[in-house]
């Protein structure tokens, strides 16, 4: 598995990959669960198809945001569905990509402050 | 659909996408994949309804082909760019390997064919992508095509997955090679007859033949529900015959050898899968219940798979299994010598081979015992022998799968013209559409696409065109299918084919759909890509000629040829149908309630038989608006006929028979009034024909004529074969049809109902009353007089007489549409065609008006060239109906398959209604002003 540690590199995330580290940040999840969770976001609610979701899943995988573990031992379930765990360097890119959106918002947000003034 | 049949259809579209991703996520997430979507779908369908869950499935499925596109594209780019490295990227441990074991030229080949794979696969998306573009631009375009794409592929996968239900599926058994059918040959021509239960024990002393000799029957019993008895479809079988087919129960168990030792003793059932979906709703804790079958408590042991129909009727499906030596019970215990007469031939036998026994082995070893029981019961045994047939050649019967097999072909025809039809209509569409792409095809030719490619891209188009429209098809199919099952005539038992949409069901639909779109796109993809470049671009109009009306007219040809060949079809049936309702039967058709009754399923002793059919008819005559009730086990002119073999005396019987094979009509003595069967000498039955008098007959004019020539009839003698129940000639009555309304009238023999009383009669009442209320009255009458008794049936005279003519009247109305459908796409083409060539023509008319040619010149000129198409597509049409209506010969009644007044009128009607086509446009040329045409160009 190809796994770089430098955060820079994995910024900016996609939409998805955002949320999807934002639901499993609290807990471990499978995927139906993790849609469900990005779905509900009151702030920005995603409802991506199936076929995006596991695209972005793989990928995640791969560039090591997250990992599979295995499911939790009280709850008996389908033999198919795999739960995801956020990795230690998931939560750095996460927490490094709320940093970037939140001077981006800084930055809009005096921008638009700005051109409102001028108006 | 339904929703579980949905459900399984779209998860398996989505497993066929996954086969479009790598395989490595798809081995990754294909399973989770599948699953998740169908809980997110069954979620939508909860929180928002069944639409919203439709388009939830149709976003899913669109959505995993973008997925399965952006996973190649990361696919191809992690692992191709080995010799496109740049410093900056980590040199992985892979990469290290791969440079050191492959510096040869094996290398540069891998990576060269991985490269052609991507270019193609490329290809393939970019021509995937442009051409839902190209759709999409067009919306009415794309509506249109995808409708008659899927009106046409939808008749295909309707009638093939019948035709697969029936003729292709296979079985569920387990190694079907080693099984074989054996089947009881006998002397009245019949190859594939029923064998007895002796022949069962016989035929089990092979040992070295056979693993297992396993048999199984078919019956009606009756269920008691609370308050009301049902009749089912009960197949007796032996104890072996489910391990022997290697079918186990879904649920419990199958028959115990215990269970099938002793007659009548061991009262358990195993229920069908149908069955107890319908009537317990699927409830998995029934078994050690009881069911009321034949007024005895049965113990549920099993329930049997969805996939196992029924072995005596596959088709239909089988209600309830018990154990063989349960059969008798079924009847209340009235049939003597079931288990142990020889000449009661009433079971199926099927074995399984042993591995090293070969079945032309078995058919000599088999033989071998038939020659045994020849000689050791001679009068039995004289003229019968088995017939060992290995069981994957059998799919009902040999001899009944010919014919299955021969209507299958017919109807496969048929729906192929109707598509071939679409298709050509599809193709007409595209030219014309070819003229407006032609500039950009022309540009793109200009600045160097290879033809190949343009060509490929276009049949993108129509394949892609064809595959929408297999998938609105399949919704045709499942609706064109309720419709047919609503169409299905009032047989014993509901006839349920399982015409489920299988794998193979698919894979025909998507080749069919594959074939459409090329069948569709190849020719009007050849001729767009071979535009005059130069002129298009200099955006010349080509006037002057007619060459781009070519393939036009030969699709307008086409048309009319399919419209010929449907509607000479439709027409000789309308012509069966008109000499058929010309025929006098021999009876009166006014119509009346009819009731069948299975007295012996029904548990009556034999002896109550005659008492109870007495009670049933005086009963119904003292209702009022009855004016007559009429009792027999046949009706003329519908299905179900019982024939037995008679020797007449002094009249020698056909070649190798013992009797004469003559239908026969159990009859009470108000028969012949209630049915309008005049006597033409004699008397009829009467009352006074009753069990302990002398045996009577009351014969046919045609039996009269053919047994006693020249002489009286009267107080002749005829005998049953077997029994050798001798029976007195005291009348004659007039010939009636019975099975055919076109047939030769054939000898017919009424007997006293009292003295050869039969299991299954059917009571008649003529009245006041509507056939309907009648036949009502008459169900009530025998709720009344026995509640326990088995109505099979309540139907009226007509509906019986539109039985025999339902083949003839459904094939009427099939083809009447599609042809007429034909002929108005043929019309509406002819019409463009001829518009288009009026158009291109202008200025050559202007002229020719202006050399002083009138109208009717000009007109005549028009209509002659238009005509020329119609009379190839005309001669076309006759060739292939000459030789395609022959297959219809066999569902013809009273009409030649070349029967002239079709051939002649259909054409003539065609040509008609096209010189009509063609003289409009042909009139508005004439209409042309010379100065006007000129100035054109």
């Amino acid at each position: 598995m190809h796994r770089s540690k430098d955060v820079s590199q994995a910024l900016p995330l996609t939409h998805l990959s955002f949320h999807i580290l934002l639901a499993l940040a609290t807990q471990d999840l499978h995927g139906y669960a993790v849609i469900k969770a990005v779905k509900s976001n009151p702030a920005n609610p995603l409802n991506p198809g199936t076929g995006t979701f596991y695209s972005a899943i793989g990928r995640m995988l791969d560039e090591g945001l997250i990992r599979e573990v295995e499911p939790p031992a009280d709850e008996s379930t389908d033999p198919r569905r795999r739960y995801y765990s956020i990795t230690d360097f998931g939560r750095e890119v996460l927490a490094a990509e709320t940093r970037r959106l939140h001077a981006l918002v800084q930055f809009a947000q005096a921008a638009v402050a700005t051109s409102s003034t001028q108006k | 659909m339904s929703t579980p049949h949905r459900r399984r259809f779209v998860s398996w579209i989505l497993g066929l996408e996954l086969y479009l991703c790598p395989p490595s996520f798809r081995r990754r997430f294909g399973p989770e994949i599948k699953l998740m979507a169908q809980e997110r779908a069954a979620d939508v369908r909860e929180e928002q309804g069944r639409a919203a869950a439709a388009i939830f499935w149709i976003a899913e499925i669109m959505n995993l082909l973008v997925a399965a596109r952006r996973e190649w594209g990361r696919a191809l780019r992690t692992s191709a760019p080995k010799n496109m490295q740049t410093g900056d990227e980590p040199v992985t441990h892979g990469r290290r390997n791969t440079r050191r074991t492959s510096p040869s030229g094996r290398d540069a080949r891998r990576k060269y064919r991985r490269g052609a794979i991507k270019r193609a696969l490329h290809a393939v998306l970019q021509d995937l992508r442009y051409a839902l573009r190209q759709l999409a631009k067009h919306p009415g375009f794309t509506a249109i095509a995808v409708i008659s794409l899927a009106i046409g592929i939808g008749a295909n996968t309707a009638v093939f997955s019948v035709v697969n239900a029936v003729l292709i599926r296979s079985r569920p058994y387990e190694a079907p090679e080693e099984l074989v059918h054996i089947y009881t040959r006998t002397e009245n021509g019949s190859d594939y007859g029923n064998s007895s239960y002796q022949d069962l024990i016989d035929l089990r002393s092979l040992e070295d033949l056979f693993v297992e000799v396993g048999a199984f029957a078919g019956r009606t019993g009756r269920v008691r529900i609370g308050d009301e008895t049902f009749p089912v479809m009960v197949e007796p079988v032996t104890h072996n015959l489910f391990p022997l087919l290697g079918i186990r129960a879904a649920l419990g168990r199958t028959f115990l050898p215990e269970e099938d030792v002793v007659p009548g003793a061991h009262a358990v059932v195993i229920l069908g899968h149908g069955y107890w979906q319908r009537v317990y709703a699927g409830d998995s804790t029934i078994l050690g219940q009881t069911v009321d079958l034949a007024g005895r408590p049965f113990t549920i042991v099993g329930v049997m798979p969805e996939q196992f129909e029924s072995l005596f009727v596959p088709g239909l499906r089988t209600d309830v299994f018990v154990p063989m030596l349960m059969t008798a019970s079924l009847a209340g215990d009235e049939e003597p010598g079931l288990y142990s007469d020889r000449r009661v031939r009433g079971i199926k036998i099927i074995a399984r081979l042993r591995r090293a026994v070969r079945v032309e082995h078995a058919r000599a070893q088999v033989a071998g015992l038939s020659q045994q029981l020849k000689v050791n019961h001679p009068e039995t045994y004289e003229t019968r022998s088995f017939n060992v047939v290995p069981t994957p050649d059998v799919q009902l019967q040999p001899d009944v799968d010919a014919g299955l097999a021969y209507v299958a072909t017919l109807l496969m025809t048929m729906v192929g013209l109707v598509l071939l039809l679409t298709c050509t209509n599809l193709a007409g569409f595209l030219l014309a559409r070819g003229t407006d792409r032609k500039r950009e095809i022309a540009v793109r030719l200009a600045l160097g696409a290879r033809r190949g490619r343009l060509v490929t891209q276009l049949l993108t188009e129509t394949v892609l065109l064809g595959i929408i429209g297999s998938a609105v098809g399949l919704g045709v199919a499942q609706w064109g299918l309720n419709l047919l099952t609503g169409f299905v005539p009032p047989t014993y038992f509901p006839i349920t084919v399982d015409h489920r949409i299988d794998g193979t069901v698919l894979i025909f639909t998507i080749a069919v759909a594959t074939a459409a779109g090329v069948l569709a796109g190849l020719a009007p993809a050849i001729k767009t890509t071979k535009p005059d470049v130069a002129s298009t671009l200099k955006d010349e109009a080509v006037t002057g000629r007619t060459g781009g009306l070519g393939l036009h007219s030969g699709l307008v040809a086409l048309q009319i040829a399919i419209s010929i060949v449907l509607l000479v079809g439709g027409g000789l049936f309308i012509r069966t149908l008109q000499v058929a309702n010309d025929v006098d039967p021999g009876f009166t058709t006014e119509d009346g309630g009819i009731v069948w009754v299975d007295l012996g399923a029904s548990g009556l002793p034999r002896h109550e038989w005659t008492s109870t059919t007495e009670r049933l008819a005086e009963e119904a005559r003292s209702l009022p608006g009855v004016a007559g009730v009429g009792l027999s086990n046949g009706i003329p002119l519908s299905v179900g006929t019982w024939r037995a073999d008679y020797v007449v005396p002094g009249v020698d019987p056909p070649e190798g028979r013992h009797g004469h094979r003559v239908v026969y009509y159990s009859i009470d003595s108000e028969f012949f009034d209630a049915m309008g069967i005049a006597l033409v000498a004699g008397r009829g039955i009467t009352t006074f024909d009753r069990d302990g008098t002398e045996p009577v007959v009351v014969v046919s004019e045609t039996a009269a004529r053919r047994f006693w020539p020249g002489a009286d009839p009267l107080g002749r003698e005829v005998i049953t074969l077997g029994s050798n129940r001798v029976h007195r000639v005291v009348g004659v009555a007039r010939d009636v049809k019975i099975e055919r309304p076109d047939e030769d009238p054939q000898p017919l023999f009424y007997l006293s109902y009292a003295q050869t009383p039969v299991t299954n009669v059917r009571l008649i009442a003529r009245g006041l009353a509507t056939p309907r209320e009648l036949a009502a009255t008459l169900r009530d009458v025998v709720r009344a007089v026995d509640d326990d008794l088995v109505i099979l049936a309540e139907t009226t005279m007509g509906e019986q007489l539109s039985l025999v003519l339902f083949p003839s009247r459904l094939a009427a109305g099939l083809l009447g549409v599609f042809g007429v459908m034909a002929l108005t796409l043929a019309i509406i083409g002819l019409y463009g065609v001829v518009s288009f060539a009026v158009s291109r023509r202008t200025q050559e008319v202007g002229i020719r008006m202006a050399l002083g040619a009138n109208t009717g010149a000009v007109v005549g000129m028009v209509v002659r060239g238009a005509m020329g198409v119609v009379l190839v597509g005309v001669a076309t049409g006759l060739v292939a109906a000459w030789f395609l209506a022959q297959l219809l010969s066999w569902f013809l009644v009273g009409v030649q398959p070349r029967d002239p007044i079709t051939l002649v009128s259909v054409p003539l009607l065609l040509c008609g209604v096209a010189l009509l086509a063609a003289f409009v446009p042909a009139r508005r040329a004439s209409k042309v002003s010379p100065v006007q045409a000129l100035r054109y160009d």
